[in-house]
Order: C-alpha cells, then sequence, then structure tokens
C-alpha cells in the first residue's frame, strides 16, 4: 500500500478584488496572528471572495493528479498553499516528504551571471547543496542541452533556453512531492517532449500534482483529475472523465457566448447557393451536440439555391478544431445544372476524434468559384468514452480522407458518394 | 527512510499557538539557510559590480560625497566643529563610513526582500536566506570602505589605541540595530511603498541627529535628540574603541545593544509570520 503524501481538508482561501482594501487587510491579518488570534474564519470581508472553497483530496506514492480549470479557476492558488508560499483560511494541509515544484522555472537567476553560476544560485534555491550541485552539473548542462552557452550571461539566452536550464535544475531535485505549473507554455517540441517523458518517468516514485491547459498532456501523465470552477470543486474522478466534464461545460459556455454575441461564425463566398440549416444527429448522441467518439454523425443541412448554376459545383462538409485548422473534408460528387433547392446528408460512421470541441464547416464551389463557405456552421464536442486517447496515446495524425458517405438531393436528383469507393 | 521524512502541516491557525514549534522552525531554517544565503550574496555583490565601470569604488563613493561636502563645509566656517581629538576630515570619513554602514543595514531588508518578489511567490524557501544575503552584502561593501578608512587614518597619522581589537562588537551593534529597525519595517513596507519612499527621506535627515559629522553638543535640544538617539551610542563607543581609548561609559551602548537583540527576536517572528500574508498580497 503505497503511503499517502499529500492530504487536503476543506481547504478555503479568499482573495480581495480591491488592492486598497487588500493592503489594509494584509495589515490586520498581520497584527492579529501577531497576537496569536487569527484562526479558522470563513466569514468573508466586504469586497472579498472565494478563491477556493473547500478543496478536499488526497494524493499517494505513484499517483498523478491533473488541476484542471478555466483562467482563474484557483489551480494557482490551490498549489501555492499546497507549498506553503500562503496560508488557508480554512482547512489543513498535510505534506510528507520533499516538496519539489515545477513552477516559474528559473525564478532566481540573474540576467547578468552566466548560465553555470545561475545553476549553483538557482540549485540552492531550490534546496540543494554546493556538494550535491557538483555532483549532478555535467547532467543538469547535459539535460538542458546547453554546453555551448553555460559561461554565457542568463540575458542572452532565448525564452526557451531560460525555462530549458530552469527546468534541468528543477528536475534534478528528486523530490517526494512534485508541484507542475504551467510549464508548457514556453519551449519547442522537444522541449515538451522532454518534460512529459520526465514526469511520467517519475510518476512512480513520487506524487504528482499537474497544472496545465494542455489537456491532452494532462491525459498522458496523470489517472486522476481534479475539475475546479471560480474555486469549487467540480468533479474529481479519472482525469480523461475530468477533462470530458471540462470540455462539456466549456462548449456550453461558448455555446452561451455565441447565442449571445453571434461573431463566431464566419460566412462568405458568391451566394448563388446558400446553406440555410444544419443539423447533427449521433446514434448515442443524446445531449444534443455532444458526440461520443465512437458513435456514427450524421450532418444534414439544406441550401437554397437563388440561381441556375452553369458550371459544375461540389459541396463539401468538413471538420475543424477550434483554430480553425481543417481537420478532415468530404467532397459530394460533381453537380451539373444545379437549378434548385436539396439538401445535404453526411454519414461519418464511427467519428474517432479526441475529445475536443470542433466546429463544422460547409462549402459550395463552383469550378474556381467560392459559392458559399459557412465556418463553423455548428460546434459540437467529443466525448471519449472508451478512454482510447489514454490507451493508446495515439500521435498527432493528418488525415487523408474519413470512411464516410455523402448524399446530395436536389430535387428528385440524388447522388451518393462513398469513400472509400 | 519514511523515518525521517519531514511532514509538514499547513492550516489557518497562527504560528504563535505553538511557539515551541515555532522556535524550532526558526531554528532550523536559520541553519538551512546558511548556504542559499552565501548563495545570494555571491549573486548579488558579483551581478552588482560586474555591469559597472567602476567596479568596487563605488561602495566608497556615498560617504566620500558626504565627507567631502563637510570638509568643503569645515573649511570655509559655515560650521565651525571643534572639541575632536583628530583631524576633521578623518573624523567625517571616519563617522559617514560607519553611518554609511547602520543606513545600509537598515534599508537591506526591505531592498531584498522587494528584490526577491518573483522567487517569494513562487518558491519555497527559508526566508532568512534574504536577510541574512542582505547583510553578507553590506558588510562586502562595508569592509571595502574599511580598508579605505584605515588609508585615512594613516594619512593623518591617527595614533589607534590597542582597544580597537573590540572595534566589531560596536560594528556588530551598527548592523544589528540597522537590521533589526529593517526587518521590524519589512511587513509593512511591502505592502505600503510609502515605506521605502519616508526611510530615504528619515536617513538624510537623521544623519544631523547622530554625532556623525560633527560631535554631541553639550546643551541644547539637539544634545537631548542626540541622546535618545540609538545610533548614537553606536557610533561614540565606536569612535572611543578606535581612537580615544577605554570608553567611560558603556551603559548607553549596553542598553541599546540589548534593546536590539530582543528586537530583532521579535522582529523575526514577525517577519516569519507576516510573509505568507505578504506572499498572498504580491502575488494577487
Amino acid at each position: 500500500m503505497p503511503e499517502t503524501l499529500v492530504t487536503a481538508e476543506n481547504l478555503s482561501k479568499k482573495f480581495c478584488r480591491d488592492l486598497k482594501r487588500s493592503l489594509w487587510y494584509g495589515v490586520k491579518d498581520i497584527a492579529s496572528e501577531m497576537l496569536g488570534r487569527r484562526n479558522n474564519d470563513s466569514e468573508l470581508r466586504p469586497k472579498e471572495f472565494w478563491a477556493l472553497k473547500d478543496i478536499s483530496f488526497e494524493l499517494k506514492r505513484g499517483e498523478a493528479l491533473g488541476l484542471i480549470g478555466r483562467n482563474g479557476a484557483g489551480k494557482t492558488t490551490l498549489l501555492k498553499i499546497l507549498n506553503g508560499l500562503i496560508k488557508p483560511d480554512t482547512g489543513k494541509v498535510t505534506m510528507k516528504g520533499r516538496v519539489g515544484a515545477f513552477i516559474a522555472l528559473g525564478a532566481g537567476f540573474n540576467p547578468i551571471l552566466t548560465g553555470r553560476e545561475n545553476i549553483y544560485v538557482n540549485g540552492a534555491v531550490l534546496g540543494l547543496s554546493k556538494k550535491e550541485i557538483d555532483g549532478k552539473f555535467d547532467e543538469i548542462v547535459d539535460f538542458a542541452d546547453l554546453r555551448d552557452f553555460i559561461d554565457a550571461p542568463v540575458q542572452s539566452y532565448s525564452s526557451g533556453m531560460h525555462v530549458r536550464l530552469g527546468f534541468a535544475i528543477a528536475a534534478h531535485c528528486e523530490p517526494d512531492i512534485l508541484l507542475v505549473d504551467e510549464i508548457l507554455a514556453v519551449g519547442d517540441d522537444q522541449f515538451r517532449r522532454k518534460c512529459i517523458d520526465h514526469m511520467t518517468k517519475i510518476v512512480p516514485n513520487v506524487g504528482l500534482i499537474y497544472v496545465s491547459h494542455n489537456l491532452r498532456s494532462i491525459e498522458q501523465v496523470c489517472q486522476q483529475g481534479i475539475l475546479l470552477d471560480r474555486g469549487n470543486m467540480i468533479a474529481v474522478s479519472k482525469s480523461s472523465d475530468v477533462i470530458a466534464e471540462y470540455m462539456k461545460r466549456s462548449y456550453i459556455e461558448s455555446e452561451n457566448n455565441a447565442s449571445q454575441s453571434r461573431i463566431a461564425t464566419h460566412r462568405e463566398g458568391s451566394g448563388e447557393i446558400r446553406y440555410l440549416n444544419v443539423s447533427i444527429a449521433s446514434e448515442n448522441g443524446s445531449n444534443g451536440k455532444v458526440v461520443q467518439s465512437g458513435s456514427t454523425l450524421v450532418v444534414r443541412a439544406n441550401f437554397q439555391c437563388f440561381m441556375r448554376m452553369k458550371n459544375t459545383v461540389r459541396f463539401r462538409v468538413g471538420i475543424e478544431d477550434l483554430a480553425t485548422r481543417t481537420l478532415v473534408t468530404m467532397a459530394s460528387c460533381d453537380f451539373n445544372d444545379a437549378s434548385d433547392d436539396g439538401e445535404i446528408e453526411c454519414i461519418f460512421p464511427n467519428l474517432s476524434f479526441r475529445p475536443r470541441t470542433y466546429g463544422l464547416y460547409l462549402s459550395i464551389t463552383d469550378l474556381c468559384v467560392l459559392i458559399d463557405r459557412w465556418s463553423p456552421a455548428l460546434r459540437f464536442s467529443v466525448i471519449d468514452r472508451f478512454n482510447l486517447e489514454r490507451m493508446y496515446s495515439v500521435g498527432d495524425g493528418e488525415l487523408l480522407y474519413w470512411p464516410n458517405e455523402i448524399t446530395v438531393t436536389i430535387g428528385k436528383n440524388s447522388e451518393t458518394h462513398r469513400y472509400p469507393p | 527512510m519514511s523515518e525521517n521524512v519531514p511532514e509538514l502541516i499547513y492550516t489557518p491557525e497562527s504560528q504563535l499557538r505553538h511557539p515551541r514549534q515555532l522556535f524550532r522552525n526558526m531554528w532550523m531554517d536559520l541553519k538551512n539557510s546558511r548556504g542559499l544565503a552565501w548563495r545570494l550574496t555571491v549573486r548579488d555583490i558579483s551581478a552588482q559590480y560586474r555591469q559597472t565601470a567602476l567596479g568596487y569604488f563605488w561602495a566608497v563613493f556615498p560617504p566620500l560625497v558626504t565627507s567631502l561636502t563637510f570638509i568643503l563645509l569645515n573649511s570655509s566656517k559655515i560650521i565651525d566643529v571643534r572639541d575632536i581629538e583628530i583631524p576633521y576630515p578623518a573624523f567625517v570619513f571616519f563617522g559617514t563610513v560607519f553611518w554609511q554602514l547602520f543606513v545600509d543595514a537598515l534599508n537591506a531588508p526591505l531592498k531584498v526582500v522587494t528584490n526577491a518578489k518573483m522567487m517569494l511567490a513562487k518558491i519555497n524557501f527559508p526566508k532568512e536566506a534574504l536577510i541574512l544575503s542582505g547583510i553578507g552584502q553590506i558588510l562586502f561593501s562595508f569592509g571595502i570602505k574599511l580598508i579605505m578608512l584605515a588609508l585615512v587614518l594613516l594619512f593623518f597619522k591617527i595614533p589607534i589605541k590597542w582597544t580597537v581589537l573590540f572595534v566589531p562588537i560596536p560594528i556588530l551593534g551598527l548592523v544589528a540595530l540597522g537590521t533589526m529597525l529593517g526587518v521590524l519595517l519589512v511587513p509593512i513596507g511591502v505592502l505600503y511603498k510609502d515605506i521605502q519612499s519616508s526611510l530615504l527621506i528619515a536617513t538624510s535627515a537623521l544623519i544631523f541627529f547622530t554625532p556623525v559629522v560633527y560631535p554631541p553638543p553639550e546643551a541644547g535640544m539637539l544634545s537631548t535628540v542626540m541622546k535618545f538617539n540609538p545610533v548614537t551610542p553606536m557610533i561614540m563607543t565606536t569612535r572611543q574603541v578606535a581612537y580615544q581609548g577605554i570608553p567611560h561609559n558603556l551603559v548607553p551602548f549596553c542598553l541599546t545593544f540589548f534593546a536590539t537583540l530582543v528586537l530583532i527576536f521579535i522582529g523575526w517572528i514577525m517577519y516569519r509570520i507576516a510573509m505568507p500574508i505578504l506572499v498572498e498580497r504580491m502575488s494577487a
């Protein structure tokens, strides 16, 4: 039975929105602590809010816990409390073992000093003795891959090199409990892979708490996840489930925002034919625009034709990610003499996208002219029902096509196109 | 192995509720912070002087300017200082070197804590290291000043008494007094910028209420103020053991020294207790 390393019981923390007031509360808090009075104060003072409320969890050796949530959800605050930087306002934290942190990599670096000197300073800040650093020095330099720059002042480093050096030092601290806060933001792909590899490698020996907006890396590293929303613990479960829940929530939220502002959709084209509406359905998509992976997705759209088309037209249905990068496109057969309204039905069996939110786009093209492009015509989220992403941890990929069936009906004329044929 | 694994518990409770644990932690952190304090001192000193053309000369520059000003004022009889055993330039330089030590010690805690904000907000390390590294830095620059002072005393052929062997004691007193006041100001000084600005003004005025550039007058308001100024006995004693011989009255010095030690301990507790609250406000 692995030992419990971190126990958090009913942690709460309040912050103040107003700077002047916050400073004054600070003075008062210091005074009352000096008098030995400050205790579980669970009342909010004016202009205060709960940055964290009633957070409880446990972490054992060999476990990795991912903290997920939007900006301002309280993830970093929670890490700060666990790290002993700030005190909780209610509750209790017990940390057993040496605590290490990959937070603010390279904090304490002096820009004027060389990388070599800064390794010693930063190592000392992280609790390594000179002897320990001497022993690990070469390892650190190799890990950071900075041998040529080690005697150059750190101010001449790029931000990626800066973080690499910081990470290399922090990675050689051998903690029992490791706190990691968004370290993948800077650094190239190779560095990211190194970070994730390193974390995966040490997880069996430590208890890891990992904060990142890179959900895939959380799924890769962590078995357990906690979803935070405005300081509240919304879900504690398997990390893939927590991520799915997070996706669903952010989808609903973005949907609400979109229906309020209607700025998200982009429409262009010459407009002789226009899509009117679009809907999706999936065999077990009970939840409207939330689709389970592996299910069959059916997209239906109607279009209106304002003018007889002389050239051949082609209808396309595609799926794009939130950054409007096209992931896969299906095209219909070519239509000659399109002159009537019609509809299009596109079937994607075995939808196997990663659990994320996606956009659906529709387009109609002439041989060379864009007639209509609607992007995103609709947004939907995929939930990873089988936890496939975790099990196979498939890499990035570019799809040539997706097995699908696309049917366009214009008047009585209906044609189906199948891939693969 | 799991026997000596440290266990840390964080609760909202005031640490003063468990004084024994508090004192043990203070002692442990002080012990553990020496290595880090040394590193930070070396870091800051080398960074400070590396990007300058004049280098270590900057350590003696401030007292030199102050001294020259007063030497000029005195030689043109704008101020008229008498009853000093040694030539006025030596007297002034002696005073300003030690005065600067006090001022540096006073400013150091707030300065090092402010400069380390980023580190404080992100990394947990023994906070004592910051204060210690501040002391390390001022002692280093004081060492340079001391060499200059020795040259000045040699130049004026000032007869040094054997009691100079005791001079480290009042030096320690000056550093302790400055650090004590500085540490007491840290909690409020980090929250409100007013403190740092007032320190600058206060120290430039306080020099005239301390026997730095002239000896204490026999009577009058200034004499009374000087008598109650805690820096006075420290500077006076330094002068006495250096070139006047055995001090006749050590009571004010001993009282100030003792009070400083008590207050430095209280300041230390306050510094520790305030730190999480300060970190919260500096990152919020």
